[in-house]
């Protein structure tokens, strides 16, 4: 299991959806989706993710691996944009606009771009 | 392909199966739903709507949802339509997760290209599955027995008042005004839901 994973099972055996588990971390819920996805590494700052593990109910016995996770994620998650095959693999599977104005051209195009954000490291993460 | 029938044994089934305990009460709470019970990811876009017109769509893996950031951060703080529309939308989602999932593994999108020639599709059978899941939504959210209770008591209050008001436009509007904040939907989803039901 991966740091994303790990804080993934945590917020849900907490059972708090992703908006009530950043209001109360006081964190932007998109960094943390990015987060629990992969793409974004966790923070740097010790301290901040020892209060984020005693909020998810990490036990003192588990608080080294839960570093641990975080410290080998940000080696592993690179910090580029996200690539044409993962933000293809991510397209949605339907797309209803509700005042019925579909999707083409430059519109499309932007789309594709604001997908592949949503998909990559936010470097200004301030999370 | 889906027939209402189809849909309604569908959404009966997934409510037997998930709105069970604390989420079997009105309105649907669809975030916990789609998190907790179903643990799919929900996934922020910026200005989705603003610059989509649209608040919610799953991705073709179906292990996530995008939302519109802004109306999900929002949720509780925002105007009342707002969050009503996102529930629907989400629902709508939840439509496409139970009915269409192994109908859209063979749609599977390799390229942009081909999510731009489906996007541009016209056809019958695009709008099939877009009216299977907002059926889902709206049965979903409504539930039709609820709906009838809150009917038969209305009914008692006018019948005796305005016998014809079952034709009357503006006596259907007042009652899918007074009772869509129980299930947290806009009056029109209400105004659906009573045409299917008759």
């Amino acid at each position: 299991m991966n740091f994303g994973q790990l804080i993934k099972e945590l917020r849900i055996a907490k059972q708090l959806t992703l908006r009530r588990c950043c209001a109360e971390l006081g964190v932007d819920p998109s960094n943390w989706s990015k987060m629990e996805r992969g793409v974004t590494p966790p923070p740097r700052d010790t301290r901040l993710l020892e209060r984020w593990a005693a909020f998810l109910g990490v036990t003192r016995e588990k608080k080294q691996d839960f570093l641990d996770l975080a410290s080998l994620a940000r080696q592993e998650i690179p910090p580029d944009m996200a690539s044409d095959q993962k933000v293809v693999a991510a397209l949605p599977a339907f797309f209803r606009a509700v005042r019925g104005q579909e999707l083409e051209g430059e519109r499309l195009k932007q789309f594709i771009e604001d997908l592949r954000a949503v998909h990559s490291p936010d470097k200004s993460a301030a999370l | 392909m889906n027939g209402k029938e189809d849909v309604w044994t569908a959404v009966e089934e997934f409510r037997r199966q998930y709105l069970t305990g604390e989420l079997g009460h009105l309105p649907v709470d669809v975030f916990t739903l789609v998190e907790l019970s179903l643990r799919l990811d929900v996934i922020p876009f910026d200005d989705l709507f603003a610059k989509y017109d649209s608040d919610a769509a799953i991705t073709q893996d179906f292990t996530g949802i995008y939302v519109d950031a802004e109306a999900y951060v929002l949720w509780e703080k925002g105007p009342v339509w707002k969050q009503n529309r996102l529930r629907f939308s989400v629902a709508h989602e939840l439509g496409h997760y139970v009915l269409h999932r192994d109908l859209a593994s063979g749609l599977a999108f390799n390229s942009f290209d081909e999510f731009a020639q489906w996007i541009r599709r016209q056809d019958g059978q695009k709008y099939a599955l877009e009216q299977a899941a907002n059926e889902f939504a709206g049965r979903l959210l409504v539930p039709p027995e609820q709906l009838k209770i809150h009917f038969e008591q209305f009914s008692q209050e006018f019948d005796a008042l305005f016998p014809r008001w079952r034709r009357d436009e503006g006596i259907r509007r007042l009652f899918a005004d007074t009772i869509s904040p129980k299930f947290g939907v806009n009056a029109q989803v209400v105004e659906v839901r009573l045409s299917a039901a008759e």
